[in-house]
């Protein structure tokens, strides 16, 4: 087989200049040539779905945040300002599509419908993998930067050659698009045409390092010179998001292959629960980008329609808090696992060797009880 | 009521800092409502209140350190739900509870798995065989270090991650072949029987392993212990060592003295020194030796103005002063402290006298202020007061050079041509290479030693 990878070329990419954007800061609808022509059933009440999508999806990060510093989870890493960017995509996908995520993908897995108490699990250091990933067809959150990429390739091009109707989507950061694994996966993607969507959520930070460091060039050019067309999307545009996502959604359910979409948005929190961002970044900075606020502009393009936002807000409230509360409790009730389940899952079949280290390690403990 | 114990803020924290309290006593608080500023070792962050109620109580003030696990805030919650700490918030509870469900499930199948010949039969009424030592967990005697590393941390054994080695297709005769030509470094047990020696004074290296791979097992430590009952004993009576925490000033010299030892590339010079007309003019007069002593370096000082220069390594600057603040080693009960004269240039040797004594009496009251224990641009440390000729000293970290003084003794010298007793001392300076070369601090070192020789030389500098 020959493998063609032409230069990168700009006419594969749209929104260079400036990321498409349907909302304006003021909620104001922006036309847009691209995306308008899907975004015709989107109504006011579609739009209040998405926005309650977006509060529930904060509310969830804002709590868990909390409950990493009261104790009861390990670790978080929050999406705040990030919203838009995995509700769109979201509520873009079919129920049979796949979503191969990072860490900070809390808004998948919650729209996917991951039950709360076990995604508590993953970021209690309870369980490898909170949820049953065939059931809500979403991977286990991939801790290994990029490496979900590969995964979600591999399961497109599986989808492909099954003739299945599913398109996997992979979720990744701007830091991501530095390592191999992105760029292998782009590869693969590319000469298999499979059909795979790369959502890079461009949050301007991989931990510490801002994303000019990483690249010189937009980073929605790099996927054009794997061939891949690429959209570079206003990531606090919850419809841009969701327009741009269905547009690759489709193209791949249609045979066309893989696409590339860069959400430009911003990661308004730390890196993790562990993170202390104001040793790399000003305050200012934070400031503007919370000015882009995506939920904001979400109240005031539906006020603008003559939404009632008193009660709009009160029910995504009542909602949020639900969930909230949901989680709480499901945290606060979680057992930790038992050591003898190690041994569980580390082969798919129980083997001899494994069964015999199982009671080894019994007897060892029963050891230690008899003698204390 | 509920008491909030403070949980580990960051991955593998063992204390945190109150910073501030944005609550006290008796407010009404909601549930995530911001109570404190906190900084772990890796930040300050907010702690949100993870109850609804009223506080009780704070258990700490401002400014305090707080153990992770410990009590850190009472809620009372307004219902009367029993006084127990708020459950599940520690991960040593985890612990536990996994240990005891593992040991009851041990009980209920303890038998072998299947068929197969060489499956190791595990009953419960044997614990003590080595089937445990058998597995094929990691023991390594190195303490673990955690890494953090990009969202979470990976526990290291000396510097890299172990992975046990594969036994479990080797007979039984190669394992102990493996195990003569493979062993080495010290002996290796698992945690509960390394502690059982603990227990017992039983030193792990003396006992023989008979474990796979070399290790240690409880039947192995349980034996040494009947063999040498009477050496066990006495070691319980005396143990071999024992640890206590370092804490105040130990802890802050610990910390100091490795900074310097690690960043500062230290070099030294010696000089024996005929001191006996400054001897005799120390007995004479108002001024101490070391008065006199800290004059000689002074009037080197001015002649090699690096000697009390400052690198910053971080920025690659070296960082010139006005004047000479004289730092002087204090030995006191709490530990070593430097206390400075400061602008000691500009006084005589009846000045000094009086400052060093003031010094001296201060460290040893524990009145220094941190201006004074911390002003110093180079160090005198009469190290002669403990009877030795010197040693090279540790630089105070920032300064660039350090004089020891070491024990003025009776010496057969030759003095004008002749072999005559005369007092004679060594003179140390141990200095930062990056700011003075070997010619610089011989320079200095010769200049302290002519005063020092010939106290009149003085008058000419």
């Amino acid at each position: 087989m020959s493998i063609t990878v032409p230069a990168p070329d700009p006419a594969l990419a749209a929104g260079l200049d400036c990321p498409l954007t349907v909302l304006d800061l003021d909620g104001t609808r922006l036309p847009n040539e691209l995306l308008d022509p899907h975004l015709t059933d989107i109504d006011e009440h579609a739009l209040t779905n998405l926005y309650v999508d977006m509060v529930r999806v904060r509310r969830l990060d804002v709590e868990a945040f909390a409950l990493t510093r009261q104790g009861h989870l390990v670790l978080w890493p929050p999406l705040l300002g990030q919203e838009a960017a995995q509700v769109g995509p979201a509520r873009a996908l079919g129920e049979k599509d796949w979503v191969f995520g990072s860490y900070r993908e809390h808004g998948f897995a919650l729209l996917r419908g991951a039950d709360m108490g076990e995604f508590s699990r993953i970021w209690k250091a309870y369980a490898h993998s909170g949820w049953d990933p065939q059931e809500i067809r979403m991977a286990p959150s991939q801790i290994i930067i990029g490496a979900q990429s590969l995964h979600g390739v591999g399961y497109a091009m599986a989808a492909k050659m099954d003739g299945a109707d599913e398109v996997a989507l992979t979720a990744f950061g701007d830091g991501a698009t530095s390592e191999g694994d992105v760029n292998e996966a782009l590869v693969w993607a590319a000469s298999f045409q499979a059909p795979v969507v790369f959502l890079c959520q461009n949050n301007q930070y991989a931990i510490s390092e801002p994303v000019g460091l990483q690249s010189g060039v937009p980073l929605a050019l790099r996927p054009t010179g794997f061939g891949i067309p690429s959209m570079r999307v206003d990531g606090n545009d919850v419809l841009a998001m969701h327009a741009a996502a269905r547009i690759a959604i489709d193209r791949a359910r249609t045979g066309g292959g893989p696409t590339f979409i860069e959400a430009v948005t911003y990661r308004r929190g730390p890196h993790t629960t562990t993170d202390d961002p104001k040793r790399y970044r000003d305050e200012a900075e934070v400031e503007a980008w919370t000015a882009k606020d995506p939920i904001e502009r979400v109240e005031r393009a539906l006020a603008r329609c003559g939404a009632n936002m008193e009660a709009v807000r009160a029910e995504a409230k009542i909602r949020a808090d639900q969930l909230a509360k949901e989680f709480r409790a499901a945290c606060e009730h979680a057992e930790p696992p038992t050591a003898d389940e190690i041994f569980d899952n580390v082969y798919a079949q129980p083997s001899r060797r494994l069964e015999r280290q199982r009671l080894e390690h019994r007897a060892f403990v029963s050891s230690i009880e008899a003698k204390a | 009521m509920k008491t909030f114990l403070l949980p580990d803020l960051g991955e593998g924290l063992t204390d945190s800092e109150i910073v501030a309290w944005k609550v006290a006593e008796g407010d009404t608080v909601e549930l995530n409502q911001p109570l404190a500023d906190i900084e772990t070792a890796k930040a300050v962050v907010e702690l949100p209140s993870p109850y609804e109620g009223v506080i009780a109580k704070l258990h700490a003030g401002e400014g305090e350190t707080v153990d992770v696990g410990a009590p850190l805030i009472d809620f009372d919650l307004g219902d009367d739900d029993g006084a127990a700490p708020a459950a599940g918030m520690t991960a040593a509870g985890m612990t536990d509870a996994a240990a005891t469900t593992d040991a009851v499930a041990t009980t209920d199948a303890p038998g072998p798995v299947g068929e197969e010949p060489d499956v190791v039969s595990a009953p419960a009424s044997a614990p003590e065989t080595n089937v445990a030592a058998q597995a094929e967990a990691v023991a390594a005697d190195d303490k673990p270090e955690k890494i953090s590393v990009l969202v979470g941390s990976v526990t290291v054994h000396g510097g890299k991650p172990t992975r046990s080695k594969r036994t479990w297709d080797v007979e039984p005769f190669e394992r102990a072949a493996l195990e003569h030509t493979q062993r080495r470094g010290p002996n290796r047990a698992m945690p509960p029987v390394r502690k059982l020696a603990k227990d017992r004074g039983i030193d792990l290296q003396s006992v023989r392993p008979s474990g796979a791979d070399g290790l240690v097992t409880r039947a192995d430590v349980e034996g040494a212990g009947t063999a040498s009952a009477a050496s066990a004993a006495s070691a319980l009576a005396a143990p071999a060592s024992t640890r206590e925490k370092v804490t105040g000033l130990r802890k802050h010299t610990a910390a100091a003295m490795t900074k310097s030892a690690l960043t500062v590339p230290h070099a030294a010079t010696f000089h024996q020194v005929d001191v006996t007309e400054t001897l005799a003019l120390a007995k004479s007069g108002d001024a101490s030796f070391l008065a006199l002593a800290s004059r000689a370096i002074l009037l080197a000082a001015k002649r090699w103005p690096e000697v009390t220069a400052s690198f910053h390594a971080d920025t690659n600057e070296l960082e010139r002063f006005a004047h000479v603040n004289l730092g002087i080693a204090v030995s006191t009960d709490r530990g070593l402290v430097v206390a400075s004269v400061d602008q000691a240039e500009t006084m005589d040797a009846a000045q000094l006298t009086a400052q060093i004594k003031d010094r001296a009496v201060r460290a040893r009251e524990g009145k220094l202020s941190m201006e004074e224990l911390t002003s110093s641009n180079i160090t005198i440390s009469n190290v002669g007061v403990f009877g030795v000729d010197g040693g090279i000293p540790i630089l105070n970290p920032g300064e660039s050079a350090i004089i020891a003084l070491g024990a003025i003794r009776k010496l057969p010298w030759n003095h004008q041509g002749e072999i005559v007793l005369r007092d004679v001392c060594t003179v140390t300076v141990s200095f930062d290479h990056r700011v003075l070369d070997g010619r610089e601090a011989a320079g200095f070192l010769a200049d302290i030693a002519a005063v020092l020789e010939r106290p009149a030389l003085a008058l000419a500098r």
